[in-house]
């Protein structure tokens, strides 16, 4: 498994985790001592995690390593275009859907509109994560780095 | 100029025309009408539609001996798709913020407010896209054909 597939495993697990475990806390808060924003905090330091990639996964050194070659750069690079895609047509498909639902006379708290920033965010890094591990064949096939 | 840059320069005027006119008739209508009734002027926005059309007016030429889209282009164009993406989440970021400063945390955004995101991240995409296309071929022509 080489540098990237490890990357995009880190983002999966990391982000799924979070949601797992936000949900979680919320559900445990909300059974205890009802509703309150605590819980959501679990979200982020979750996330603070994946600051710390570039120092879990290091690019070898030494000047017989290979960090990457074209075929990765190719790989990365479609990623990000189907990423690209992928995101815009769930924005507009949540904007669209959003605006029918309330009605064009009604209003939508403030707070929606970062929700759907991070939201936007994460479902990125996501498909860039399966869109990368889907072209590697998600598991390894020999190859170190 | 190749295609490509032909296109793109048409795709510039298109998003210059059409976000220029909506967002004057907004204004215009705001002073006659008043809000929220001049956002009918975003309808203009329509006119993006006629980007579709550049492929049509910008015809590939046939020919076996044509090489019509080489990598130096999809290398260019893969760079101008993110400088586009990365422009429309600043906007996006942007507009975020701005709502958040001018409405407060716990106040209310009208839905239609979420159209206008819309409208302004596909603007936002169109200009930054094109711009970074221009600019990457070197704004005008080089002596190459298509």
């Amino acid at each position: 498994m080489n540098r990237y597939q490890k990357l995009a495993w880190l983002n999966l697990i990391v982000i799924t985790a979070s949601i797992i475990i936000t949900t979680a806390a919320i559900a445990i808060e909300i059974h205890i001592r009802g509703y309150s924003t605590i819980a959501w905090w679990c979200f982020p330091a979750i996330l603070v995690i994946l600051k710390f990639k570039p120092f879990m996964f290091k690019k070898p050194q030494g000047q017989d390593k290979v960090v990457c070659d074209e075929r990765d750069n190719f790989i990365v690079k479609r990623a990000l275009a189907i990423a690209y895609k992928t995101f815009w047509i769930v924005f507009i498909l949540s904007c669209f859907l959003l605006f029918f639902l309330i009605g064009p006379e009604n209003s939508v708290p403030t707070m929606t509109l970062p929700l759907m920033a991070v939201g936007g965010a994460l479902f990125l890094q996501i498909v860039v994560s399966v869109a990368i591990l889907v072209q590697y064949g998600w598991g390894s096939k020999g190859e170190k780095s | 100029m190749n295609r490509a840059q032909k296109i793109e320069c048409f795709n510039l005027l298109v998003t210059t025309l059409s976000t220029g006119s909506s967002l004057g008739t907004v204004i215009l209508l705001a002073h006659l009408v008043g809000m929220p009734k001049a956002w009918a002027g975003m309808a203009l926005m329509g006119l993006m539609g006629l980007i579709a059309l550049g492929p049509f007016i910008f015809r590939d030429e046939k020919g076996q001996d044509r090489v019509a889209f080489d990598e130096r282009d999809e290398l260019i164009h893969k760079r101008a798709s993110s400088a586009g993406f990365i422009a429309t989440y600043a906007f996006f970021l942007a507009f975020c913020s701005v709502v958040l400063n001018s409405v407060g945390i716990n106040g209310q955004v009208p839905g239609y407010m979420l159209l206008i995101l819309l409208a302004g991240g596909f603007v936002v995409l169109m200009l930054a896209k094109t711009l970074a296309l221009i600019i990457q071929y070197g704004r005008g022509g080089k002596g190459e054909k298509l």
